[in-house]
């Protein structure tokens, strides 16, 4: 009798504590859903190889492929160019009218500026928050929902020749020669997309005049004078960007923090990945976990080809030890992830800012020619507003 | 046995005066040609007689002259593309020694003088290809044009390429039209490749001596025997894919949708080597490589405006030799 309760409350026991998983040394294993005949579309775009790296299309089949085979998932991967992901992405959804045999896809690779795009499902509950960097989920976050899974930290910096040792405060960038590119996408970025970035007139003057005093009138071609040698840094830049920087022999270049008349000087960055848009049951758990592989392949991809900071914390090693870059370089890329944290716009704020951006450009262009003075300046960043922001 | 010997020598002799005859008088006298060569074709290879002016006249094809008067020992001077009084004197004195009418008037009869000796390196006659796509190689660092079959080398032919101031457009070309026994600079045979900025194509030559070098104003020049052994294997719309030098290119002048110039070659072929491909490298900068260009301006946060195509040039190293 004794014998027989004793088995009883070791099989209960057992079965108590192995189904809720607490066992000392025992883990809970995740159970494998059922995909076999979902049928998922993404879309996903070209990378630029760099340093011998892999091509990117290749790799990404390849995940594509595996996932296939372990779930009996049917995944069309295809190639599109970011300008129609963008176009289908901010609200034109007839697929007919943006490439021929197009689909609708269910996953969506974000480009290098991405946004929350309508009809973005939550992504939550395939993420593991401590397996992310922090300011990637962050970037994604809405509420208690995440829009996207993230792949990487696309970061800009300006990038300067190496002068001094004492890296990270952004002031080497402001002592050199300067050329900035003005129609950059990021080249506002430090006024309209840094946290708590307000869209004011007084806000868009003073970072234009603060670019003017520290780094003087617009290169016509700022690729060109770095490649000749007359100017020592390059504003704003990207990894890849810097990459090809450092390609032109001029020596060493570090990527500093953006200097900005708010405040310290600081990185600014995106986090691309990949939205999923099936909304429902099988199809979205397919689309999520496919997602969530496409993102963690790019994340280590771009970190090793460019230095990308990949947004799995345990990719950071590939970032340490394949991006090229020396331990200055890496701890200045790594302060990017410390301080306010950036956050994707809605798609309708992305669309504003893009217009705003090319509403400004053309009086910003004569403001710092010196063809126009700062009252100019102002009317005309006054007008872009209104034009832009006004509902 | 003496009639048939008569009989035989008989024969022979009419058969040299035949090939004495065809050698010193034009094609189009006595055999007339199927098909003329289309104008933007023939755009850079003149086919009129060279005559003697006052000022001498410059034409590309009287640098090909010199070479082969000076090989031959009749002339000395500078190798250009004058038609001076010394080349004259040399054409007169070449015209002499072959009995031709020492007129100083080069034509078809002095060009098929001058060929006189200079033939195709002897070698075995080719078979038919085996079964697969044919498409065309031309290396022009290597100065061969080569057959390919399922995009794996099948026969190699020597060329004359254009010289270093009219580079052989390098690119990816399709031919696009055909013609034979037209004779003059064309040789025997020619085809036109689709090179969006010039009439461009592969053919023969009545100036076999210039095989194996620079010579031409862009195009392919064969051995007559050889672009004749393969003329009917290349069909229309066969690629032909010319690699090797290219001129100087300049991304700082204005390119854009519907440019069609070397640079847009360039850019293409660094878009498809970096993994952004546009299709046929074909110089024509169409909605295709400008969306490639925005990708790579975007990945690498170029400038958006008028410098992008500029600048994506130059971060894809477009056109390093």
């Amino acid at each position: 009798m004794g014998r027989r309760l004793l088995a009883l409350l070791l099989t209960i026991a057992s079965f108590v504590f192995g189904a809720a998983g607490c066992g000392v040394g025992v883990k809970n294993v995740p159970v494998e859903p059922d995909l076999t005949g979902a049928r998922i579309v993404v879309w996903d775009a070209d990378q630029v190889p760099l340093a011998g790296a892999a091509q990117y299309r290749e790799e990404a089949l390849r995940v594509a492929r595996d996932f296939s085979a372990k779930y009996k998932a049917t995944v069309d991967l295809i190639f599109v160019d970011r300008g129609v992901i963008q176009r289908y992405l901010s609200g034109e959804r007839d697929v007919r009218s943006l490439g021929e045999g197009l689909k609708p896809p269910d996953v969506v690779f974000t480009g290098e500026r991405p946004f929350v795009p309508e009809g973005a499902a939550d992504v939550s509950a395939y993420l593991e928050p401590g397996d992310y960097l922090d300011a990637a989920l962050e970037y994604w976050r809405r509420e208690s929902k995440v829009m996207a899974i993230p792949a990487y930290v696309h970061w800009w910096a300006t990038g300067s020749i190496a002068r001094t040792t004492e890296g990270g405060t952004g002031a080497e960038a402001t002592s050199v020669s300067t050329a900035y590119i003005l129609d950059s996408g990021g080249f506002l970025a430090p006024v309209l997309d840094m946290p708590g970035a307000s869209w004011d007139v007084d806000s868009i003057a003073a970072f234009l005049s603060y670019v003017k005093e520290t780094y003087g009138p617009p290169s016509p071609d700022p690729l060109g004078s770095w490649m000749q040698g007359s100017v020592d840094a390059l504003y704003p830049v990207t990894p890849f960007l810097l990459k090809w920087m450092e390609g032109c022999g001029r020596g060493e270049v570090r990527p500093v923090p953006i200097g900005n008349p708010f405040g310290e000087a600081r990185f600014s960055y995106t986090v691309p990945g990949y939205v999923v848009l099936a909304q429902d049951g099988v199809q979205k758990e397919c689309a999520s976990r496919l997602a969530r592989d496409l993102a963690a392949n790019l994340g280590r991809w771009v970190a090793r080809a460019a230095g990308c900071l990949p947004a799995r914390s345990q990719d950071m090693p590939v970032f340490s030890i394949e991006s090229g870059f020396g331990y200055e370089e890496r701890v200045s890329i790594l302060s990017c992830l410390t301080g306010p944290r950036f956050r994707a716009p809605l798609a309708s704020d992305f669309l504003v800012r893009q217009a705003l951006c090319s509403a400004i450009r053309p009086i910003a262009v004569d403001y710092l020619s010196g063809k126009v003075g700062e009252s100019e300046l102002r009317s005309g960043i006054h007008e872009a507003l209104w034009r832009h922001t006004k509902p | 046995m003496r009639v048939r010997f008569r009989l035989r020598s008989g024969l022979a002799i009419l058969a040299a005066l035949a090939a004495l005859v065809a050698a010193l008088f034009p094609v189009g006298v006595f055999g007339a040609p199927s098909g003329r060569v289309p104008a933007y074709v023939a755009l850079d290879e003149p086919a009129e007689p060279l005559i003697p002016s006052s000022p001498p006249i410059r034409r590309h094809d009287v640098y090909d002259l010199k070479v082969r008067l000076k090989d031959l020992g009749f002339y000395s001077g500078p190798l250009d593309d004058v038609y001076d009084s010394a080349c004259v004197d040399a054409v007169k004195r070449f015209q002499a020694s072959y009995w031709l009418d020492a007129n100083g008037t080069v034509e078809s009869s002095t060009w098929r003088a001058l060929a006189h000796g200079v033939s195709r390196p002897e070698r075995p006659a080719i078979g038919s290809p085996p079964e697969g796509n044919i498409s065309i190689e031309v290396d022009t660092k290597k100065l061969q044009l080569t057959l390919m079959v399922d995009g794996k080398p099948w026969r190699t032919y020597p060329i004359a390429a254009g010289k270093w101031e009219a580079m052989t457009p390098v690119g990816e070309w399709r031919i696009v039209d055909k013609g034979y026994k037209v004779g003059g600079p064309f040789g025997s045979r020619w085809m036109a490749l689709d090179v969006p900025w010039g009439g461009y194509g592969i053919h023969g030559t009545n100036m076999p001596w210039t095989i194996g070098g620079y010579f031409s104003v862009g195009c392919i020049r064969m051995y007559n025997e050889d672009i004749e052994e393969i003329y009917d294997l290349i069909p229309y719309g066969t690629l032909v894919v010319v690699k090797g030098y290219r001129p100087e290119l300049d991304f700082t002048k204005p390119i854009g949708v519907g440019s069609k110039m070397p640079e847009v070659v360039a850019l293409q072929q660094a878009l498809r080597e970096k993994g952004f491909d546009a299709g046929r490298c074909d110089g024509d900068f169409g909605p295709v490589t400008m969306a490639r260009v925005t990708e790579v301006a975007a990945v690498y946060g170029l400038s958006e405006g008028t410098g992008m195509i500029r600048d994506v040039a130059r971060v894809l190293g477009a056109g390093a030799q």
